[in-house]
């Protein structure tokens, strides 16, 4: 029996409320569809020199469990040792100074407000609008620009 | 709970976990898990019943907006014809139906009687009457060859829709992807789905939108990001998860779609366009070809026959190695579907503007700009889509883009060779052709290879020499050691090419090795041509392998087919100083091997050096690539403070020096480029990483990418919505099954495993 | 010689504990659950926001999405890589008409919460529909996955 028996011709399409027992067709199809044992071989075969050795792994797998354990504690070990700013640093680029903020409303910050401020002034086609990105128009592409460059939080001391 | 009865009870858990893993190791135990089978049940039909026609002779007419001016369209070469390809690319005004064919439009099916009658080498469907016109939204038209059966191949696939959205400013693109994934079943369900994006695309952004509500996704460790994910599809929450497998194939994975319920995935990313060939391309990959793995592939791609459950019984091999990618039979169906447009703004005058892949409708909106869509009836995503513009040759001047923000500087160059170099010849080559002779290439990629390679050698002077290397499972060659290309040797090189035959895996390192094995002469530049699919999963062992081995070689690569694996071209040509190109499945294209004897044929700039002021720093790629005729090439780097728009590019070309001058608009707010500079990073510490002995490659990247926000092997993005728990246990895993790349064999790739 | 096997056993014994330990501590405890972020504007309509939030080291943020009040439905602008700092600044503007004042809910995070989160919210920046600066109260409370 096959998938298509709920669907076996043009017709014969199940209706939007006859959903199909997935589970069921699951079942079936893992007992209609062995898998060729030729293939079987065939990709445990190029899989093999990546794979588990199969030799002695009963007694090599203890020591290597033995092995992993130990590699577990130093790790967690060095993990609890380690400052956590270390981690911050490790994750931080380096910092230049900035030069492309735009304090559209010229209150000595650069925050959301310039963002809301500059989308007004393209709203109303004001001359004096910024184009933040460059692309040689003030439109939206300039406040999400802004917007992108307000919510980027500031590098932290230990970054630098 | 103390903790001695905790490790009681755990260690009592274990024990008998370990017993029952024994036996069914043992006894070879078939029984697949949940989590890796692939679902074939059926499904209803999101639209209204199929129009079923018994008329014994009906004509449609299909005018979806914008393509009634197309009477009629190429369908179907007879050589793909006889190669079992079934699939009709139609984007004509009116198509009758073969007498014995079943044909879908979208996911309606129409059966009915007409003609087809062949016309040079295509087939055109003969245009009737207008008797009969069903309401058609648009879809693909699809030929199902008589003796199938038809609408039963319909194969439910929980991803409906992939819509692409891209905008194009002058090289720069920014693309939004947006995956449709719903439910058809009665019971919940994971949905994983493995799928290409170009190879230097810079996954920026992700969202996940779960009914009206939209949710940012975040990137973090991959790792972690994964831990993230399964925790929430365990506790029942709707999740996604995207991970990179490699630097162009992703797996997206939504978790916990209910019966019946819709999630859309919203994808942005950023990219430099290539310039080749005289104009600028666009591509978007829509299908991952199956690969051949191997042995001692470490992270395969997986190939799989739709049905197929892996790990399969009684392998060794651990499940969460590699990637699984299931294909469709040559006569299933499933409705996914992709649409495109894109807004275009080139910066400079468009010439011409076509697309050798797909139906587009192109509206010229000024010289300069254009919108591009993809036809409604050109959407099964079975081959790469490319869209073509070219520009006045004169508007093509070396030009830097620059971006500042509190990271600092940045930039992107593209450095166009000087016009002089066109006027000088080129030293003596050493050519050694090297063809992909494996089952993937059979039928029309190995024609097109060899029919390029026969160009290639009818092209060659008396002074160069030449050397055929084939590989599929292993490698031969033509000559011990290349010989003159006299007209004798070419001939019988000639006749080689016509004797090679397919068949068998893609041991491509067979051919690497033997290509980058031999002694030359010092007096000739030596090219190593490769023509390929690229249809394998050790990319990084190929590319480990040229990185040490290159010399002073100089590599090319041809990808052939409609889904070529342009990673490794791209790649192969970067690590190996050359280029790549792409050839396709179209016969017209052979003639991009002229264009590879164009480039050679004058010498190249090398050396190149580059100078901004205050110091440019960062630059890639690392090892500074030679730039020949027509092919500009692209530095992205990081600007040192003190930048003020003095920029000195220069070169030699021999032993002469080249000044070449550059054009700086003076905005320094392109907010791609950093991210367009830190993917560049990553994939040269991804290529340093397959060669190189270098430790903390891994970490490197990893730290770019969680500061640049990209998706890359070592990042994923995550997104969880906390809000709702869904009933249930976390639902059964449905891979999504895709169609085999146009003008691929199943049964010699996937069927055969590869 | 028994004595040796009591070694030996107490170490496997040892071992097995630490691998369950090992196993189980990521899931302990672990729960998702939605935050909102709320903004009282008083009378004045909102017409951006800008605000810092923190979540202590029992908090991952795992998506960001709009807030409850239909005013600020769209998913508000955050860094991606955010929280990598314990920290995120998440912001957004609405230049539509229809504006919200009072104390509406502006955004929604979601987060995975391993033990007891200590919650900072910190107001950057409250604006009203021409963008200039106003007066305004920032709060957080914790949602229920329902």
């Amino acid at each position: 029996m096959n998938h298509e028996r709920h669907q076996s011709n043009v017709s014969g399409f199940p209706g939007k409320n006859e959903h199909p027992d997935l589970t069921a067709a699951l079942q079936r199809e893992s007992q209609r569809t062995p898998v060729p044992e030729a293939l079987d071989r065939r990709v445990a075969s190029l899989a093999m020199p990546v794979a588990t050795p199969r030799h002695g792994w009963r007694i090599t797998g203890l020591r290597v469990a033995a092995a992993a354990v130990v590699a577990l504690g130093l790790g967690i070990l060095a993990l609890l040792a380690l400052p956590q700013a270390e981690t911050r640093q490790r994750l931080s680029m380096p910092m230049s100074p900035a030069s492309a903020m735009r304090d559209v409303n010229g209150d000595g910050k650069v925050d959301v407000l310039d963002a809301l401020t500059l989308a007004r002034q393209i709203e109303r086609r004001d001359p004096g609008a910024v184009d933040s990105n460059g692309d040689g128009a003030a439109d939206t592409g300039d406040v999400d620009h802004l917007m992108t460059m307000i919510v980027r939080l500031a590098p932290q001391r230990n970054d630098s | 709970m103390n903790l001695t009865q905790r490790t009681a009870r755990t260690a009592l858990a274990m024990m008998l976990s370990a017993a029952v893993a024994v036996v069914a190791v043992s006894c070879g135990t078939s029984e697949p898990s949940r989590e890796l089978a692939k679902v074939l049940g059926p499904v209803p039909p999101a639209s209204s019943p199929p129009v079923q026609m018994t008329n014994s002779s009906v004509s449609l007419r299909l005018s979806p907006p914008g393509f009634a001016d197309r009477a009629s369209g190429a369908a179907m070469s007879q050589d793909q014809m006889s190669q079992d390809q079934h699939e009709l690319a139609m984007y004509g005004s009116a198509w009758s139906i073969p007498a014995t064919e079943t044909m879908y439009i979208g996911r309606e099916a129409i059966a009915g009687k007409a003609t087809r009658r062949r016309s040079g080498g295509n087939f055109e469907v003969a245009v009737e009457d207008d008797a009969v016109t069903p309401e058609i939204g648009g879809g693909t038209l699809a030929c199902i060859p008589a003796g199938a059966s038809g609408p039963d191949e319909y194969i439910p696939v929980p991803l409906e829709h992939t819509d692409v959205q891209a905008a194009i400013d002058g090289f720069i693109a920014r693309v939004g992807v947006t995956q449709t994934f719903l439910n058809p079943y009665a019971e919940k369900i994971e949905a994983v789905y493995v799928f290409p994006l170009p190879q230097d695309s810079a996954v920026s952004d992700f969202i996940m939108k779960v009914g009206d509500r939209t949710i940012r996704g975040i990137i973090r460790e991959r790792e972690e990001a994964k831990r993230l994910y399964e925790e929430a599809r365990a506790q029942g929450h709707v999740a996604s998860l995207l991970q990179q497998e490699r630097p162009n194939i992703f797996t997206q994975k939504v978790a916990n779609i209910e019966p019946g319920k819709s999630i859309d995935i919203d994808i942005t990313y950023f990219g430099a366009l290539p310039y080749r060939g005289g104009g600028f391309e666009f591509v978007f990959p829509m299908v991952v070809g199956p690969r051949y793995n191997p042995p001692g592939t470490t992270d395969p791609i997986r190939p799989l026959p739709r049905g197929v459950v892996y790990p399969t019984r009684g392998s060794d091999i651990p499940a969460a190695s590699g990637t699984n990618v299931t294909y469709l039979k040559d006569n299933e169906r499933s409705g996914h579907d992709i649409g495109i447009t894109l807004e275009l703004d080139a910066g400079v005058s468009i010439e011409h503007i076509d697309s050798p892949t797909h139906a587009v409708a192109i509206d010229r909106t000024s010289p300069t700009t254009a919108k591009v869509a993809l036809s409604p009836l050109d959407t099964i995503p079975n081959r790469d889509f490319v869209l073509r513009w070219e520009v006045a040759g004169d508007a093509m001047k070396t030009a830097m883009l620059t971006h500042e923000d509190e990271r600092g500087g940045f930039f992107t160059l593209m450095l166009v060779p000087p016009a002089e170099l066109e006027d000088l010849d080129r030293v003596p080559m050493e050519m050694i052709f090297v063809l992909d002779c494996s089952g993937s290439m059979r039928g029309q990629p190995l024609n097109l290879a060899r029919q390029a390679v026969k160009r290639a050698l009818r092209s060659m002077r008396p002074g160069d020499t030449f050397q055929i290397i084939r590989f599929a499972q292993n490698a031969a060659q033509f000559e011990a050691q290349p010989v003159s290309a006299t007209p004798d040797n070419v001939a019988r090189g000639i006749r080689y090419l016509d004797e090679l035959q397919v068949g068998g895996g893609t041991n491509m390192i067979y051919g690497i090795r033997s290509a980058l094995s031999f002694d030359h002469e010092d007096d000739h530049v030596r090219s190593i041509v490769f023509l390929t699919d690229g249809y394998i999963g050790n990319e990084g062992e190929i590319l480990g392998e040229i990185g040490r081995n290159l010399g002073d070689a100089r590599i090319f690569s041809f990808g052939i087919g409609s889904s070529p694996n342009r990673y490794l071209m791209q790649r192969m040509a970067d690590i190996g100083n050359g280029v790549a190109s792409m050839i396709g499945l179209d016969a017209s294209r052979v003639d991009a091997i002229d264009e590879f004897f164009e480039l050679t044929s004058h010498p190249a700039l090398h050396d190149v050096a580059i100078d901004l002021g205050g110091g440019a720093t960062d630059v890639f790629p690392s090892n500074m690539p030679d730039v020949f005729v027509g092919r500009p090439v692209f530095l992205s780097g990081r600007l040192a403070d003190g930048f003020d728009g003095d920029i000195k590019i220069t070169g030699r070309v021999g032993d002469t020096a080249q000044s070449i001058e550059c054009q700086w608009d003076g905005h320094r707010d392109r907010p791609a480029l950093p991210q367009i500079w830190a993917r560049s990073l990553i994939k040269d510490l991804n290529d340093r990483m397959t060669w190189s002995t270098e430790t903390g490659l891994a970490d490197r990247i990893r730290d770019t990418a969680l500061a640049y926000s990209l998706a890359s092997a070592f990042t994923s993005f995550v997104a969880v919505d906390s809000s709702r728990v869904t009933e249930g246990d976390h639902g059964t895993t449905v891979h999504v099954p895709v169609p085999v790349p146009e003008g691929v064999r199943y049964d010699t790739t996937v069927g055969r495993g590869g | 010689m028994k004595t040796k096997i009591l070694v030996v056993a107490s170490m496997l014994l040892a071992v097995v504990a630490l691998m369950a330990a090992g196993d189980d501590a990521p899931n302990q405890g672990v729960r998702f659950q939605p935050v909102d972020i709320f903004i009282d504007s008083g009378d004045v309509p909102l017409g951006a926001w800008q605000v810092e939030f923190g979540g202590g080291d029992a908090v991952e943020l795992v998506g960001v999405e709009g807030g409850p009040a239909p005013c600020w439905s769209e998913a508000p602008r955050y860094d991606p890589a955010a929280l990598m700092q314990d920290r995120v600044v998440v912001a957004a503007i609405n230049t539509q008409s229809e504006l919200c004042a009072g104390r509406v809910g502006v955004a929604r995070l979601h987060l995975r919460v391993q033990g007891t989160p200590a919650y900072t919210i910190k107001l950057i920046a409250a604006g009203n529909a021409e963008g200039e600066r106003i007066e305004a109260e920032v709060s957080v409370a914790e949602g229920v996955s329902e």
